[in-house]
């Protein structure tokens, strides 16, 4: 049962004609204001949505700035950068923002993703909030790839030069789409000028994905920790004034990490080899992305056999996509009628025990390609793809779950007397 | 089993199919033997850098002028024979205290001539390096190294390695005999004709020789006195600079934004409150 929210009433006027003639205020009030119902019981992990879109907005104000001085060739790439850190009006402000806010994008997409995953918030009836949300994951992976590309140092270099290569594994044609991605052989002038049309275009796709995204979470109205659809008024709080102050508060201390983070350790994420401009003929000793892809980058590197006729670099290509995908498919997955881990004790162990193993293979995706790391990596992989494949389809045969109280209201009374 | 197939369903099934074959495959990986892993005799005699402390280091660190001018004596006397600093202008270094009759004075005895074009005959000429000309150094190549190893630029060294200003310094000053058991055991190890050994720098063989040699070896024109140990602190620290001149400024105005924040934030934490306690 869907509750219905107070209607928008234009209040003199002009917004009595504007509303005739454009609702944009009664837009912004069925979506932001008092016309969007949220549940009152929801905890500080469902600010995330609302930190990514501030993180995305950021990347959007200062990658426009860095986009006015910034040179794409691959001859003055790395000292227009540097030029506008030195010479530009709060260049170095710009351009330390923009790094630091790829980070903690992905920081804050993980910690709201994780907490779709716990919640169970992928579930009818959200499949499609979550899919487009996968797709908006992809998305700002790709963003991100094209612009750590962009600065055209060292690392900037070999990461696109190994990125690249994964297409080489697509039989009889792979090389030829390597080098038609590329433009040449290698990376080369072509490369950034491509580079930097798509990284400029994506986040505009991305910020229209967003809207389908709220858009379709607003036909169903949001979750909440106890996987309970709300019934009752009582269970419901207007978006305004609640949890605008709420997300206020989350967007004040996002930005205190935000600018301690800018102004104080700003190359605390970056890899010291991208200070050092792209060399053709030097291969770094260890090559390895940015923080946000060592886990996927640690499956890659997990296969290391040829098996079954297919050779290892693809099996491993294979991997690291499906690691991937693996994440659209959760709502067909798991289809345990318990929707939140709090009522799922064995899930929950199994959930926790894959948060530790992500941290695992992100451990191992930033160390060299070396044993022990590879085979520890591999059983990280392996658990990584026995939590989704195997372990969450047949949870729900096996598992004996709490019991799940009735409504909303009663689930929170018993927790503040428990 | 059928039965389990139907609890199941054909969706989750293929899914489960597939998953264990993930898990077959990798784990096949993970019992391969594996080639007997050498470990690199080198990082045995690899030291751990030595603590550097500078003016500019924390929050509130600043960059000491005079020691940075030091530091630019030292860089043009003694590095700049072979290395360049390429992301700074000569008109830069107004910002460390000299004066524009002491620019000129630089960029006139640079090392470097610029390709350039006579405007009068519109013949090719190599002139002096402008105000607004990169400091760049004797291998400097605007199109890159092109595949030949050379002193790398240190404009951003500090930056770009691991270590920062400790590394610099500690291969400043690290410079030792090469130690007699590297000889009876690793013979690998020894150093090649026309390297030198230096514990802090990856592979302990490094091609640039010692640089500081000995004491007063520049004229520190602030009457300091010029021992190894105070040249390459000094130079190290222009370098930190030359890497990140906006570092005091970045300080400064962070600190103010930060306190901004931490307000604002404490505001809305009230208001937050107030509206929620209401319900
Ligand atoms: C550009 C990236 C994204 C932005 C800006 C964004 C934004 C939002 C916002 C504002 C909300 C409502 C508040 C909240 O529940 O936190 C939301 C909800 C949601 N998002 Fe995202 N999101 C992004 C990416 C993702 C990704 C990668 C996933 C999952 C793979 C995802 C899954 C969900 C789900 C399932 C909900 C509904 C949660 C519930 O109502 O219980 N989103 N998103």
């Amino acid at each position: 049962m869907k509750l219905s929210p107070p209607p928008y009433q234009p209040k003199n006027a002009f917004t009595r004609w504007l509303d005739d003639r454009l609702p944009v205020i009664r837009l912004w009030h069925d979506v932001m204001g008092k016309g969007y119902l949220v549940p009152r019981n929801l905890n500080w992990l469902w600010n995330f949505g609302v930190l990514a879109g501030i993180a995305l907005t950021i990347q959007i104000i200062t990658g426009l700035a860095l986009a006015m001085h910034y040179v794409a060739s691959s001859n003055e790439a790395f000292n227009s950068i540097e030029a506008i850190m030195r010479y530009v009006g709060f260049g170095w402000l710009i351009r330390y923002g923009h790094m630091v806010g790829a980070s903690l994008f992905f920081a804050a997409l993980y910690i709201h993703m994780f907490r779709g995953v716990y919640y169970g918030s992928y579930k009818a009836p959200r499949e499609v909030v979550w899919l487009i949300g996968v797709l908006l994951f992809m998305l700002a992976m790709a963003t991100a790839f094209l612009g750590y590309s962009l600065v055209w140092g060292q690392m900037s270099y070999w990461a696109a030069q190994v990125i690249t290569g994964l297409f080489s594994v697509v039989p009889f044609v792979g090389e030829k789409i390597r080098i038609w991605v590329l433009g040449g052989f290698a990376p080369n002038a072509a490369t950034v000028n491509r580079f930097f049309v798509l990284h400029f275009t994506l986040p505009f796709v991305i910020l229209a994905v967003v809207g389908l995204h709220v858009w379709a979470l607003h036909r169903q109205g949001s979750g909440n920790p106890t996987g309970i659809e709300v019934k009752k008024a009582e269970e419901v709080v207007p978006m305004q004034p609640y949890y605008i102050a709420k997300d206020l508060v989350a967007i004040g201390v996002f930005l205190l990490i935000f600018c301690s983070l800018v102004f104080f350790y700003p190359n605390i994420f970056t890899d010291p080899d991208n200070y050092i401009p792209a060399n053709p003929f030097s291969t770094p000793a260890h090559i390895k992305p940015e923080w946000y892809f060592w886990p996927f980058y640690a499956v890659l590197r997990s296969f290391t056999v040829n098996f079954m006729g297919i050779p290892a670099k693809l099996w491993g290509v294979l991997g690291m996509g499906l690691s991937v995908l693996v994440w659209g498919l959760l709502p067909w997955l798991d289809n345990s009628p318990v929707r939140s881990g709090r009522y799922r004790p064995v899930f929950r162990c199994f959930f926790l025990l894959f948060m530790a193993d992500i941290l695992l293979l992100g451990f191992c995706g930033k160390q060299p390609a070396e044993e022990p790391w590879i085979r520890l990596g591999q059983w990280a992989s392996l658990y990584y793809f026995a939590f989704f494949l195997v372990i969450l389809p047949i949870l729900p045969l096996v598992e004996k779950t709490k019991a799940v109280p009735s409504s909303v209201e009663e689930a929170e009374k018993k927790r503040t007397d428990a | 089993m059928l039965n389990l197939v139907r609890r199941i369903g054909f969706i989750r099934l293929v899914c489960l199919l597939a998953g264990l074959a993930m898990c077959f495959v990798l784990l096949w990986g993970a019992f391969q033997p594996r080639a007997k892993q050498e470990i690199d005799p080198a990082a045995r005699y690899q030291k751990p850098l030595k603590s550097l402390k500078l003016p500019s280091d924390g929050l509130t660190g600043h960059f000491d002028k005079k020691q940075l001018r030091r530091g630019f004596t030292v860089f043009q006397a003694v590095c700049a024979s072979c290395h360049g600093a390429n992301q700074l202008r000569f008109q830069d270094l107004a910002e460390i205290g000299y004066s524009k009759a002491e620019i000129d004075g630089i960029r006139q005895e640079w090392i470097n001539r610029i390709p350039d074009v006579d405007p009068n005959t519109g013949e090719a000429l190599m002139r002096q390096p402008n105000r607004n000309d990169r400091i760049t150094g004797p291998y400097y190549n605007p199109l890159g190294s092109q595949g030949i190893v050379t002193a790398p630029d240190l404009s951003l060294i500090t930056k770009a390695r691991k270590g920062g200003a400790a590394y610099v310094y500690s291969l400043l000053t690290g410079y030792e005999s090469e130690p007699k058991e590297i000889a009876e055991r690793y013979p690998q190890l020894k150093t090649p004709e026309g390297n030198f050994y230096n514990p802090y720098f990856k592979g302990l063989h490094i091609a640039m020789p010692v640089a500081l040699l000995s004491e007063n070896q520049v004229n520190y024109e602030d009457g300091t006195k010029a021992s190894t140990d105070q040249m390459a602190k000094d130079v190290t620290a222009f370098l930190a600079w030359s890497a990140e001149p906006e570092l005091e400024n970045r300080h400064r105005i962070g600190i103010g934004v930060i306190a901004f924040l931490l307000v604002a934030t404490g505001l809305s934490v009230v208001c937050c409150y107030r509206i929620w306690r209401k319900l």
